[in-house]
């Protein structure tokens, strides 16, 4: 008999246990996932800002990069100018020496960013010199004399930055100039400003704690934006080292801390094309996580918050379970309160699963309060959210009170009598309406709630995790009533996970915008961009191509007065000084074709796909076939040069990745919109897997935005690529 | 009589220098200046002069424009431009706005009388330095370019019409009939895909042959 009294209580216990071993393992589980979750998703946050700076950087990266290499390219074409004008002029004669000093000084005054210019002869004595410095000077202890003496073949030597006799910064850029047999006559010196680089550098806008500079390959630095002029010329090792790793590729990124001021920085570096020139550009680490920063420091407080809030849930719920079990064996097992506990366990489980997944707000609050509603009888289930302006309630989630209820409540301001979601609200406390008809708080209310059959009320307020007001949750019933314990745990439960819900929402749409800021500086760079080079290629045609081409104009004129039956030597010298004009005329004409397409400045996108495809398919040995005609009228600059980047990137990846023999480029013109197309029938790739973007298409991707034009590359192994551009057309 | 000149480009300076290298021939006579291609038509119509030489890039209305109405409204004037750029796009431009000469800047000194004198004659004139600058003047991978598929009579045609001869004048060169040069030269524009004098001037270009 005595076995047998034990025998239930025994079984009662062990499932008991059973059943609590199940519950510390599922809140285990959760918490877990929770955690999981919130690291993974912060994680791929962090890389997604920090890939986004490196681009930022890179975009800055390139356009000070041109910035230098056209201030350069004006330095060496200056130098040698003045090298050719001193070989033609009459090598005795009082005006010599006024020519050429008049000559310096006009170089100098063009050239802002030019502090002076000397001659040295071959001996090193200094014999022009556009700031007419009084005494003698022999510089031929100097390196770049040196250089130049030493090596004809050395071409333009930039030397490393060196302190005046005044303390002022300049570096020296220097050319050899040759007699006509060949042999050293000197050097030509310009000695340029780095403070007119550094003021360029200052204007763009890196960031607090970005920094921008110029090197030389070896790391020496040139010149720095914001300025250290401590650090000027000393060999930087870390950054050295850092650039050295690479030092064939022309640019490259990394993130590594500044030797200057030990500042952990996303690093961009370029190599000035044709230039012993580096440039490095330099995202502060910190500043640009700031934003990510606060955004995680919240989600991490709030999921903290839930952590704790579910674990003295099951906490609760497990000493309930014993003292029930204790209980149990005097008395009988509550199954009927065990199995509302675990309803109300599977419950919250559901309702985390909705916000872990991220569904839409709507959605995952009228979810909360169904799964609410089904852990109790009688209860219609209300969650109203606060307005930005703090005063109003919005309807948030009540998919079982009537609708003509909730509609009418529906933007109402909070306040003392107001409801209980009001007063509560306002009070920043729960509300416990206990009987509609007889409170006080509901005098304004109260035929609209008779109306819909409401008869009683409990609303408490949302917070979040700093304890700001986020919104209400409210339980009404058909019949006067006061909550139970059992009521008090459900609110609870519900008001923690729907703090969590809003607040996530209210984050991510905060993140949301971060990105389109983002997205929308990208845009602006490739518009400056453009523009600088645009106007660099302007000044190039307008001012250096056009002097040339007088110059050379009238070194003819100065021929065809000489006679040429007997030759004379000046003859000879001025043929030969035309033949060096007319190739330094046909390098401008080179770079302005490498910075900006001359056809489409001159005729329209057409004409410029045109000349690229001729000149870029004669490069790569491919026929490359451009079908379409001018539009009239002309699209807009930024569309037609956007189409223009984006055609010369997809023909570039279709040379050089796809191996492809024919490319056909298709311009087709709609009264609406343009359609660009580039058909290659090279290797193709897995278009579904253009989610690791290559940094090609993200060129081609940025180029589009900054058009608004919808771009798509279609693709597949062995069949070819076709990228696709639509821009709708700007009536102009 | 001389050959009656005028000049168009907004430099003043590039325009003395072309004033006067130009006077500097016995045979060409510079009748006006101006400064821009609006100037250019208007001064060309009451002027009537054998040549005009412009600058393609010129403020108010720019070279390829005037040359565009010159050919309207003065019929009798040949056009030279002047330009900065090489690529046969902008040639082609050029040629199709009805210029028949076209010079480098930096050629100018060296080959502006001589282009005058070719435009002023029927022919057409081009810097020899952009045909040196040709993407096609050497076949890819040593491949049969399209110029291999001309016969020696068609390529001998190709290189007078692109020296701006008339097919009367082609059939006195090479001893045919007008009607025979007619045929070789539509069969030629068929075989090369060209519908146009222009885009004949253009493929030429590309393929390195040059008037002259």
């Amino acid at each position: 008999m005595t076995a047998n009294l034990s025998g239930p209580t025994d079984v009662d216990s062990s499932r008991d246990r059973r059943v609590r071993a199940r519950i510390v393992i599922v809140t285990a589980l959760l918490v877990l996932v929770i955690l999981a979750i919130l690291v993974l998703s912060l994680l791929q946050r962090r890389q997604e800002i920090l890939s986004a700076a490196e681009r930022t950087a890179q975009n800055l990266a390139q356009v000070i990069e041109e910035q230098t290499k056209g201030s350069v390219a004006a330095v060496e074409v200056a130098l040698t100018a003045t090298a050719t004008t001193m070989r033609l002029l009459p090598a005795k004669g009082e005006k010599r020496k006024a020519i050429i000093h008049d000559l310096l000084v006009e170089n100098v005054r063009k050239l802002p960013f030019l502090r002076a210019i000397w001659i040295l002869d071959a001996r090193g004595d200094m014999i022009h010199d556009s700031e007419s410095l009084p005494g003698r000077y022999n510089l031929s202890d100097r390196e770049y004399f040196r250089v130049h003496r030493d090596d004809p073949a050395h071409g333009l030597y930039v030397e490393r930055p060196i302190r005046s006799r005044l303390g002022v910064w300049f570096i020296g850029i220097s050319r050899r100039i040759d007699k006509p047999d060949g042999t050293f006559a000197g050097v030509i010196v310009a000695a340029l400003e780095p403070k007119y680089l550094q003021r360029f550098y200052e204007s763009i806008d890196v960031g607090k704690e970005g920094a921008v500079a110029l090197m030389q390959p070896d790391g020496t630095l040139m010149v720095r934006a914001p300025a250290r002029e401590d650090k000027i010329g000393e060999k930087l090792d870390p950054v050295a080292a850092y650039v050295g790793k690479v030092p064939h590729a022309a640019s490259g990124s990394g993130r590594t801390v500044s030797a200057i001021d030990g500042v952990a920085r996303i690093y961009t570096y370029r190599h000035v094309a044709g230039k012993p020139l580096v440039v490095l550009v330099g995202l502060g680490e910190t500043e640009s996580l700031a934003g990510w920063r606060a955004v995680a420091r919240a989600q991490v407080l709030a999921s903290l918050a839930f952590v704790l809030m579910i674990s003295w849930l099951s906490y609760l719920v497990l000493r309930e379970l014993h003292s029930r079990s204790a209980l149990s064996r005097a008395l009988a097992l509550d199954i009927a309160a065990r199995k509302q506990t675990e309803a109300l366990l599977e419950g919250q489980r559901r309702a985390l699963e909705l916000v872990a997944v991220g569904a839409p707000l709507p959605q995952m609050l009228d979810m909360l309060v169904r799964i609410v509603e089904e852990q109790a009888p009688k209860m219609l289930g209300s969650i109203l959210l606060l307005e930005a302006d703090g005063v109003h309630l919005r309807h948030g989630a009540a998919p079982s009170l009537p609708e003509g209820f909730t509609r009418a409540i529906d933007g109402e301001a909070i306040g003392e009598n107001a409801g209980s979601c009001g007063t509560a609200a306002f009070r920043r406390e729960p509300v416990v309406v206990e009987d509609i008809a007889t409170d006080p708080l509901w005098r304004d209310y109260r035929e609209l709630a008779a109306a819909h059959d409401l008869r009683a009320c409990w609303s408490t307020p949302i917070f979040d995790a700093q304890r700001r007001l986020l919104g209400t949750f409210a339980l009404y019933f058909r019949t006067p009533c006061r909550p139970s314990e059992r009521h008090r745990t459900l609110i609870a439960m519900a008001t923690y996970i729907a703090a969590i819900a809003i607040t996530k929402s209210l984050e991510e749409a905060k993140l949301r915008n971060l990105l389109l800021r983002l997205r929308d500086q990208s845009r602006r760079l490739l518009e400056v961009e453009e523009t600088e080079r645009r106007s660099i290629n302007r000044e190039l045609h307008d001012r250096i191509g056009q002097n040339l081409s007088i110059l050379n104009l009238n070194l003819n004129l100065i021929r065809s007065g000489l006679s040429t039956n007997p030759p004379t030597a000046q003859g000879g010298r001025i043929a030969e000084a035309q033949r060096l004009l007319e190739s330094t005329i046909m390098q401008v004409r080179n770079v302005m074709a490498d910075l900006h397409p001359p056809a489409l400045e001159d005729f329209g996108l057409f004409a410029a796909l045109c000349a690229h495809a001729e000149s870029f398919g004669a490069r790569v040995g491919m026929p490359i076939v451009v079908h379409g005609k001018e539009f009239v009228p002309r699209l807009s600059p930024a569309v037609e040069i956007s189409l223009f980047r984006i055609a010369q990137e997809a023909l570039a990846n279709a040379a050089k990745h796809a191996h492809a023999k024919r490319i056909e480029v298709t311009l087709a013109n709609a009264p609406e919109r343009v359609t660009l197309t580039i058909a290659d029938d090279g290797t193709g790739f897995d278009a579904a897997r253009l989610g690791m973007a290559s940094w090609g298409i993200t060129i081609m991707r940025e180029r589009a935005e900054a058009a608004r034009a919808a771009l798509s590359i279609e693709s597949a192994p062995g069949r070819g690529t076709r990228v696709v551009v639509e821009a709708t057309r700007e009536t102009a | 009589m001389k050959i009656r000149v005028l000049l168009a480009d907004d430099h003043a300076m590039m325009r003395d220098g072309l004033k006067a290298l130009l006077s500097a021939s016995p045979d060409i006579s510079v009748i006006a200046e101006v400064s821009n291609g609006g100037d250019a038509v208007r001064r060309a119509q009451e002027l009537k002069p054998d040549v005009v030489v412009m600058d393609i890039a010129m403020p108010d209305l720019n070279g390829i424009e005037a040359a565009r109405m010159l050919r309207d409204k003065c019929p009798g004037a040949r056009v030279v431009i002047l330009s900065m750029h090489s690529s046969s796009e902008h040639v082609f431009r050029a040629f199709e706005a009805g210029a028949t000469g076209y010079v480098l800047k930096e050629s100018a000194g060296t080959e502006m009388d001589a282009a005058v004198r070719a435009v002023h004659g029927g022919r057409h004139y081009l810097s020899p330095a952009i045909a040196a600058l040709a993407p096609h003047a050497q076949p890819i991978d040593g491949r049969p370019g399209p110029l291999d598929s001309l016969s020696a009579r068609e390529r001998q045609v190709l290189q007078l019409v692109v020296e701006g001869h008339s097919s009367a004048e082609i059939a006195t060169r090479v001893h045919l009939s007008p009607k025979s040069v007619e045929t070789y030269r539509s069969r030629l524009m068929k075989k090369l895909g060209v519908s146009d004098v222009p885009s004949l001037v253009k493929f030429a270009i590309q393929h390195g042959i040059t008037p002259g």
